[in-house]
């Protein structure tokens, strides 16, 4: 369990930051003091991160993106857990027809690369706020939490405890709830962090096309994009958001690995 | 300071008067171009990567000259037209071929390509858009293999620039059955043109190569070969041109200015451009169409933002110097441009006062002003792909914020933007035109939307009688001095209704290797004098070798 | 063989329903491939109309469907708008370039992570182990596009060791010189995917080789005296492989997602990039086309790891 806190600590740093962020940034981070004199200061004691094209304050920016970088790549896992969660168990329930439906659908939506599955929502949905955002990103990034939960779902299926209480006629749906569910939470918890280590790049991505957050709301995504063509003179754009958006990944890589390894200890 | 730039901007215009300079043969010239090229044939074309390549392999009929003067024909020169004359009643032109020009593949040019030229851009299957500049022109008669006279309807002052439309197409090498099939011919792919430059190769996303004709009719290019080489990140093409694996930039943002200096191998052209943008006001209902805009109808308060905005500060902000206020719908370059038209003042008190006398009160709750039940809050819609733009929406939102105006911005990429636009979804819309020497296309842009073609582009629906009239006026005058009061007096009348917020007008620097000695660049399209381009021979690089024959 | 037929079966039953979804899901976004473009305010609206027709966009979807069947089974792919040729000479032109990106990181990530990783797992207790696994994490950690910008910035702009984009010197020497010049311009985009491709296949490697080392066939082939470098590399790597083989087919099809943005970074003229413009553009049929080739390279790619896997696991072998 130690090797857990370093990661968690990590993660709830951030996750600290981004709840505190109105009380930690010095600056308003759609403030914009002087377009023409202040833009693009490099960092110095009074703007330790920076100012950006407008002249908005890059720490402040920062701190807010953690905002609605780390919210949106949650609840988009939240959304994908929820929806793998209901595929995978639908499949491993439910009779050969509606797995093989199901799991053809998974590979299916596997097939295509979630960047281009991305791109093909978005242009179907037009502008979206950080909530339909997340909602997108969730349902393009649920297939192996769908094919991970029908395989554990299986695999406890089989085991001796729930077919004996498959046979004294406990209804499915609360042999499920009971039975099933709790027996998931180590392979959801994994998966959660693997998939939240996945979104936060992804909508950096998506804001490298220009299709992520809307101004003037910061993201670490769209804080990069405001470098574009200036990398070298104004690295200051890139480096502290790239530094978030890593230390966010890294949390979250580090801890489904840790946890994976409990897990694997354990049994 | 105004006229300082645009005596530059004619300066550089009458250097150019010269016909061909001459000078060494060889060398090659290497594009960096953002996009791919849509189309290769000139009716076909959309793009300004397919423009340039278009005009390299095709010549017009006649050509305006470096003036952009559309009015008359003292300002234009032949092409493939050698001369002309006009009727008594001056509602006919005869053009004569000129008797050298050939196309790529040999065939002399005839009378019959320059119908077939015109009846591709009249066919509206090919949505050509040189087809609007043709309005007046009713027919084509051939007099034999090298004549051809155009009737027009009646006498009006560009009469003769809807002859510069027509790119003659060789009628022996055109697809056969009807017209729409032309885009998806194996011509279009490989076409044959007439221009100083031939069709060599198109691979997609990466490269098309143009090489010289030889016994062009005009005279042989000088440069042996010109390569388009497509870079999709403009910081990837830049890099190339700092590398020396490239030529020309034609567009080097503002933030690459100082960059470019420190290379020494790097010159920087500078010109005005035909592009403008401005922030318009939608009439009508977002929701429906067939109502008016809750509030954009009242003149005061379009007024009022008008004046909380300063519009210098966002020019200056996002472009620098590479860009200038605008004045109204027009761009310094086009003849009726007219910088002395009064504008709204910057003045944020002033706003407020107005607001507030207009019953749109703060409120002190969030700081955005209401009136009843309704907030002063409206979305304006900006294309995903310009980063312009999109800064001076971000800017124009503080700026707004601070009188109490909650202005949201929503960014559509350009399909979605577009069908949105046309649809008249949006409260405020962040657009940008790229006008003509002519000011004809104000009758698209800005006057009222009606059946008969009037406004069809003008997807926030502004209308006013006064401004219609000024701008028909304007186009069916003779006089070139008459031309320029009609539209000066509909240029007055548009700024003082506030229909949007006239923002910039592009300069454009450009980024051209040293070793090139050219002729002044032409803001209406710099490759028209790409044949005159001559490479130094002592600074000559590896990729300037004579190409082996083959 | 019975089984294989099965699993192409599905294959197939998997690309129809990713050609169908995509279909659908293009033709649901607002605009199509005929609109007037951003700025220039002279094309009429009856265009829209005439070339709608023209290409039977205003057909009922079903119908439009149902001819693009037809169409395929034809061999016939369609006209793409946004490259004005046929989609098929657009595949012809750009599906080498992808293929070669694609396939030279995959081979050398692959190649490079399974070595690194078999090295970091045997010997897991050294401290160069344990920290170029930190190292690997923290390129695991940072998108493509940033490490992509990143080189780009260090060794094309800065140091100048390779080119900024594009795939080839223009007029640049032929024959071997000129493949060596593509290896060139191959350098950075196909590094940097394959680094991400490196990591990735190294850390899972290094946690399979670290349970290999210490398991039951091992100790006994050490006993018996063989030496411990050829119980490494002969042994004990083929059954580490498992792990790494089955992740295989999900990797590549984060590989084409990844690939895309590296593309429009480098110049790279190959399909990522055309896909994100057919989107943009709604260039309907090229939409369908590309995500028929993409897909249809996924699933294979899967289906040959799991033989891999069957090869390097006997035990699985029946059960594929």
């Amino acid at each position: 369990m130690r090797r857990l806190r370093g990661p968690l600590l990590l993660l709830g740093g951030l996750a600290l930051v981004a709840l505190l962020a109105p009380w930690l940034a010095p600056f308003d981070p759609a403030a914009q003091p002087d377009p023409i004199g202040l833009a693009l200061q490099p960092p110095s004691p009074a703007y330790w991160f920076g100012t950006d094209p407008y002249s908005r304050d890059v720490l402040s920016r920062v701190l807010f993106g953690a905002r609605s970088s780390l919210g949106i790549a949650a609840l988009s896992v939240l959304v994908a857990l929820t929806l793998g969660a209901a595929v995978g168990a639908a499949a491993a329930l439910g009779g050969r027809v509606t797995d093989t439906l199901l799991m053809r659908g998974t590979d299916a939506a596997l097939a295509i690369p979630r960047l281009l599955l991305l791109l093909l929502v978005v242009a179907g949905t037009g502008p979206l706020t950080p909530a339909s955002l997340a909602l997108v990103l969730g349902a393009t990034g649920w297939m192996t939490t769908a094919r991970l939960v029908r395989q554990e779902t299986r695999r406890l299926l089989a085991t001796e405890y729930v077919r004996s209480a498959n046979a004294l006629g406990v209804p499915p749906l609360r042999l499920w709830r009971g039975h099933i569910l709790p027996g998931l939470v180590p392979t959801i918890a994994v998966n959660a962090t693997i998939a939240f280590a996945a979104a936060v790049p992804l909508e950096a991505a998506l804001s490298f096309l220009g299709l992520g957050v809307r101004p003037p709301l910061a993201s670490w995504g769209n804080i990069i994009l405001e470098a574009e063509g200036r990398i070298r003179s104004a690295w200051w754009l890139v480096v502290f958001p790239t530094l978030g958006i890593a230390l966010a990944t890294l949390a979250a890589n580090l801890l489904a690995e840790r946890v994976r390894d409990v897990a694997g200890e354990r049994s | 300071m105004r006229r300082i730039v645009l005596a530059f901007a004619l300066s550089l215009l009458a250097a150019c008067a010269g016909d061909a300079a001459r000078g060494p043969v060889g060398g090659t010239v290497i594009i960096a171009a953002a996009a791919d090229a849509d189309a290769l044939v000139p009716p076909l074309v959309g793009s300004s990567q397919g423009r340039l390549v278009s005009e390299l392999l095709f010549d017009r009929l006649v050509e305006i000259g470096p003036s952009l003067n559309t009015v008359g024909d003292a300002d234009f020169r032949g092409r493939l037209a050698e001369r002309w004359n006009w009727s008594a009643d001056s509602l006919a032109i005869t053009f004569f071929l000129d008797p050298d020009a050939r196309w790529h593949d040999g065939q002399p040019v005839v009378a019959a390509d320059v119908v077939a030229g015109l009846s591709v851009i009249r066919d509206p299957a090919n949505g050509s858009s040189l087809r609007v500049n043709l309005v007046g022109l009713d027919s084509l008669t051939v007099q034999g293999e090298r004549q051809v006279t155009m009737h027009f309807g009646r006498r009006t002052a560009e009469q003769f620039y809807a002859a510069s439309m027509i790119f003659p197409l060789p009628a022996h090498l055109l697809p056969t059955d009807s017209g729409s099939a032309l885009r998806t011919s194996t011509y279009a792919r490989a076409p044959v043109g007439s221009g100083p430059y031939r069709f060599v190769s198109w691979e997609p996303l990466s490269r098309i190569e143009l090489a010289a004709v030889e016994d062009h009719y005009r005279g042989r290019a000088r440069l042996d070969r010109v390569v388009v080489s497509i870079s999709p990140e403009p910081a990837t093409g830049l890099a190339k041109i700092w590398a020396e694996e490239a030529d020309v930039w034609e567009i080097v943002p503002a933030g690459d200015i100082a960059e470019a200096v420190r290379h020494p191998h790097v010159r920087l052209v500078s010109s005005t451009a035909f592009d403008y943008g401005f922030a318009a006001f939608n009439f009508r209902d977002p929701r429906n169409r067939e109502r008016p805009h809750p509030f954009f109808t009242d003149r005061g308060l379009r007024r009022a933002i008008a004046m909380a905005v300063d519009r210098p500060a966002i020019v200056r902000a996002i472009f620098d110097t590479l860009a200038m206020p605008l004045y109204g719908p027009f761009v310094r370059l086009q003849h009726t441009a007219d910088t002395t038209i009064r504008q709204i003042p910057f003045d944020r008190a002033a706003a407020a006062t107005i607001l507030d006398s207009l019953g749109w009160r703060v409120d002190p709750r969030d700081g955005i002003r209401r009136r009843g039940t309704q907030r002063l809050r409206f979305t304006t819609l900006v294309p995903g792909s310009s980063r312009n733009r999109e800064r001076a929406a971000v800017l124009m939102q503080e700026q707004l914020r601070q009188v109490g105006v909650d202005m949201q911005i929503e960014r559509a990429e350009n399909r979605t933007f577009t069908a949105k636009r046309e649809a008249g979804q949006f409260d405020m819309v962040v657009g940008g035109w790229l006008t003509t020497p002519s000011p004809r296309g104000l009758r698209g842009t800005w006057a009222t939307n009606s059946a008969d073609g009037q406004g069809t582009q003008n997807d926030g629906r502004y209308s006013n009688s006064a401004f219609d009239a000024a701008v028909i006026a304007g186009l069916d005058a003779l006089e070139p001095a008459d031309v320029r009061r009609h539209f000066r007096e509909a240029y007055q009348i548009i700024v003082d209704d506030a229909a949007a917020l006239f923002l910039y007008e592009l300069r454009v620097m450009a980024a051209v290797h040293r070793r090139f000695t050219l002729p002044a660049w032409r803001p209406d399209g710099w490759w028209r004098t790409l044949p005159e381009w001559t490479v130094d021979p002592a600074q000559r690089l590896p990729r300037d070798a004579r190409p082996t024959a083959n | 063989m019975r089984v294989v037929v099965f699993r192409l079966a599905q294959a197939a039953v998997v690309v129809a329903l990713v050609v169908t979804t995509c279909f659908a899901l293009i033709r649901l976004a607002p605009g199509d491939p005929f609109f007037t473009s951003l700025d220039q305010p002279d094309i009429p609206a009856e265009t829209a109309a005439l070339q709608r027709e023209r290409f039977g966009y205003d057909r009922p979807l079903v119908e439009q469907y149902a001819r693009f069947v037809g169409a395929l089974a034809r061999g016939d792919l369609g006209w793409s708008h946004s490259r004005a040729r046929p989609v098929r000479e657009v595949l012809v032109a750009l599906l080498p370039n992808t293929l070669l990106l694609m396939g030279s990181a995959l081979l050398l990530g692959m190649l490079g992570g399974i070595a690194l990783g078999a090295w970091q797992g045997w010997h897991h207790e050294s401290r160069l182990s344990r920290w170029s696994d930190r190292l690997l994490l923290l390129v695991v950690s940072v998108p493509e596009f940033i490490l992509a910008l990143f080189f780009a910035m260090l060794l094309a702009l800065t140091w100048r060791i390779f080119p900024i984009g594009g795939m080839r010197t223009e007029f640049g020497p032929g024959g071997f010189a000129g493949l060596l010049d593509v290896l060139r311009h191959l350098a950075l985009p196909a590094g940097t995917l394959a680094l991400v491709v490196l990591a990735i296949v190294a850390r899972h490697q290094r946690a399979a080789m670290r349970d290999v080392r210490d398991a039951e066939f091992v100790r006994a082939l050490r006993a018996s005296g063989i030496p411990e470098r050829r119980i490494l590399w002969r042994h004990a790597l083929r059954n580490a492989l498992v792990p790494v083989l089955t992740v295989m087919g999900v990797m590549l099809a984060s590989l084409v997602s990844g690939a895309v943005l590296v593309e429009r970074i480098f110049a790279w003229p190959g399909m990522g990039r055309a896909m994100v413009d057919a989107v943009l553009y709604r260039d309907y049929p090229l939409v369908a086309g590309g995500v028929l080739v993409t897909s249809v390279g996924v699933v294979l790619a899967t289906l040959l790891a799991d033989l891999a896997v069957a090869w390097a696991d006997p035990r699985l072998r029946r059960r594929l």
